[in-house]
This record gives C-alpha cells, structure tokens and sequence, in this order.
C-alpha cells in the first residue's frame, strides 16, 4: 500500500518531500561542520608561538606577492576593457568570489559530490561553477536556503569544455571513477590528432569561457597518455586530477555578475 | 500519557539520525580515499524487531526519506522504497530471530546488506563510464567496509536502542511480541 501510494505521488511532491527533508538536515550537517571549525582551531592554539610567528612570516611574504599580482591584473584589466572598448568586442563574462565552507563530501563509486554552507540566500544558482586555489573543482548541482551540493569534476554525469594549456582547439573533460583508491581521474575527448603528450612531457588542461560557467586559463588536471578515439578523427585519454580535490575544506563558488557591470569583482 | 506511548518511535528516529550524521561524518573523511559506506539494514532493525509493524514502516520510511534527500539519487528515490522493504522482511521473520540480537539477527543484516547495496550498484552503474569493472577495486571494498561495519555495530546499536526505549518507558510494550 506504502509502495503504490509513493509510487503514485507526483514528482513535484516527491521533490518537494525530498527539498524539505533535505533542509531539515542541513542544521546538522552546519554543526558537525562548525564543530570540526572548532577543533581546527583548538588545534591551532596548541601550536608554539615560534611556529605561529614563522608562518605568519610567510604568510606576510606571501600576501606581498599577492599584491603586486592584484596590482597588475587590475592595470591589466583595464587594458583589456580598453581594448575591448576600442574593438567592440562583446564584454567577458565576469564573477564574483563566493568562498564556501564544505560542510561534509560524499565521495565514493556511487557518487561524487560535496556540500558547501553557501546557498541561495548568498545568491547561489545551479550551474555556477565552483573553484579552489588549485583550479576547477565542479558545478553547482542543486541549491538549497543556506546550502548547496557540489558536483565534483570527477563525477561520472560531469562535463565541461576544456583546452590544453597553450592551444585554442576546445575539447571536452568528463568524470570517471577509477579503480584506484583515493586518485581523481576522468576522461579527456575530442583531442585534436596533433597534439602529443607523453609522461615526460604531459598536456596540462585549463578551462575555457566557451560553456560560460569558467574563466579562462583555470587548471583542470594533466593528461600523460593520448589515444586513437573510436571514430579515428580525434585522440582521448585519461586524465588525472590534483589529488588534493578529494580532500578539500573550503571552495569559492563564482556567481556570475551581470554583464553591464564594470565594476571589479570581490576579492576574497 | 499519549506521547509515552510512541517514545520507542521516537527513539528509532532519532538513533536512525544520529546514526546517519555519524555516517555522513564517516563517510567525510573516509572520501580522501574516494570510498563511501553504507549500512541501509542497521536502519531497520530495531523497528523490525521491538515496534508494531505500523510504527516501524513509520520509521523506515521517513528515515529513507532523510537518506534520500541527502544523496543524489532519483525522485522516485532508492531508500524511501528500500528500507520499508528492508523492514518488511525483517519483520517477517522476526519470531524466528532475537530480539536482543545474535548471530541469526547479524547473518540476516549481512544478507539483506549486501543485496541491497548491490541493487544500487546495479541501478547506479549504467551511468558510470567504463561501467562496472572500471571501478570494482574501489566497489568492493566500499562493499566490504560497509559490512564490516555492521558487523561491529549492528548488535551494539540495537542494544542501544532497546536500552534507550526502556529507560524512557518502562511498562510493558503491548506492541512488542514475547521474546523468543
């Protein structure tokens, strides 16, 4: 009687049923998030202050060459928009810096995915892409009031245009899991027959503004071996993520700021 | 007087969540090695065994919801169907298990364990590229710790829970069947 009545329900209930129980979770998930915050930083207060003042040297090192870079992007920036101005180009799409705590992962053979303690409410939408200090992490898969799922560039149903490094010719990256414990892999397609990597002198990929969810220029992985594609026109291979993607806290969700604007997006 | 009575109800929901958070915690760290564990039969085994048939379909049910809503599976879902099937045949065969626990009571949670984790493999496989035997490795061992799992834990949490129950409640259950 349960099965036929569930069965029966109309999908809209079921996504509705399904929406509210997922928001009914969400509280507990914030928590063991926070909790483990606060292990993080009970943690840190054991540390020596010897410790403490040397990375808080390199820390100040690093954000001096931090800034200069920003000062350049930014005298860069305005020479792009200059040019753009003067060629009547079409404005680049342009976003802002969500950074997003990861409340818990969910990374296994049946599925890849994390979720981050930002939301709708942050002006999340699906389809924003997500990002770390090391390049691509994935899409925005679903999003809730004060949450949102994650799906990871290594899953399976993942697809997004990509470029080598050095070349225009777009090709495509989908996820793939592997039986190798722990490694992100996934699968690079519609490789031009041209290009030729090898373990010594691998092709390093980097996303493309074509699918209007990345920037240019973003590492995505490397791939050492290229292969004859079934139909012979182009080459695929086997491509290996950063391993540390399965092992991240904290990502930045970029929101994409409407096109009329000029102003520079937040940096975080 | 009223609440008293569905406090066994209760404390199987609220075992079932806190189960499922450890999980989610679990299965946090546990994805540093891309491996995900889950135990869809320790769900159900107090409410197949110590509730009315009524009250632990209540429970299995809303507790497939709470795993469904949490992972990307379809509308239609997987463990909102499953876990009441789960139960159903759990407590089927309950006057020939204990209700306390034991070996018969952790050979079935094996059982039933491993066949539903293989039905989602199977529903879920089509969808993953190389199919199945591009990642069986990893599957395999998912499959093994998951069983591992409740193989510790099954009778330990539902001697949790049947302790829970009679600290808040300690008259005689009318719903429960007499220990076998």
């Amino acid at each position: 009687m349960l099965f036929l009545a569930w069965a029966l329900l109309p999908i809209p209930v079921k996504k509705a049923v399904r929406n509210g129980f997922h928001e009914f979770q969400a509280p507990s998930w914030e928590a063991l998030s926070w909790g483990r915050d606060l292990q993080n930083f009970w943690a840190g207060r054991t540390n020596r202050h010897s410790e403490l003042i040397s990375q808080g040297r390199d820390l100040a090192r690093l954000n001096g060459a931090f800034r200069l870079q920003v000062m350049e992007n930014d005298s860069l920036r305005q020479e792009l928009q200059r040019m753009e101005a003067l060629l009547d180009l079409p404005p680049r799409p342009r976003y802002r810096y969500e950074v997003a705590r990861v409340t818990h992962r969910q990374i296994g053979t049946w599925w890849h995915e994390m979720v981050v303690r930002k939301g709708r409410d942050d002006g999340i939408t699906e389809g924003n892409g997500v990002v770390y200090a090391g390049g691509v992490v994935g899409k925005v898969q679903k999003v809730y009031e004060g949450t949102s799922i994650v799906r990871l560039v290594t899953s399976p149903g993942f697809r997004m245009p990509a470029t080598l490094h050095g070349q225009t010719q777009p090709l495509f990256i989908q996820g793939m899991q592997h039986g190798s414990i722990g490694k992100p892999t996934g699968r690079v397609r519609n490789v031009p027959i041209s290009s030729n990597v090898t373990p010594e002198n691998p092709g390093y990929l980097v996303s493309t503004s074509l699918g209007q969810v990345f920037p240019n220029g973003l590492h995505i992985g490397k791939v050492e071996h290229l292969e004859q594609s079934s139909n012979g026109l182009f080459r695929e291979g086997k491509v290996q993520f950063p391993s540390e993607l399965y092992n991240l806290n904290e990502v930045a969700i970029l929101v994409p700021l409407a096109s009329t604007t000029n102003t520079a997006p937040k940096r975080n | 007087m009223h609440l008293r009575r569905h406090i066994p109800l209760l404390v199987a929901l609220i075992a079932n969540k806190v189960l499922w958070l450890f999980l989610t915690e679990l299965n946090h760290y546990l994805s540093l090695w891309s491996l995900y564990i889950l135990t869809p039969t320790l769900f159900v085994l107090y409410p197949a065994l110590n509730l009315s048939y009524r009250k632990g379909l209540l429970v299995s049910f809303l507790t497939g919801l709470l795993q469904d809503s949490a992972l990307p599976l379809s509308s239609n879902g997987f463990f909102t169907l499953a876990l009441p099937t789960l139960h159903l045949i759990t407590f089927r065969l309950r006057d020939k298990l204990h209700r306390e626990g034991g070996l018969d009571t952790v050979l079935l949670l094996q059982v039933t364990n491993l066949i539903t984790l293989l039905v989602l493999t199977t529903l879920l496989s089509p969808s993953q590229l190389g199919g199945l035997s591009a990642h069986l490795l990893a599957l395999l061992l998912q499959i093994l710790l998951s069983q591992l799992i409740i193989l510790v834990a099954g009778n330990y949490f539902l001697g949790l829970q049947r302790r829970l129950g009679k600290v808040f409640f300690k008259e005689v259950r009318d719903e429960e069947v007499p220990a076998t």
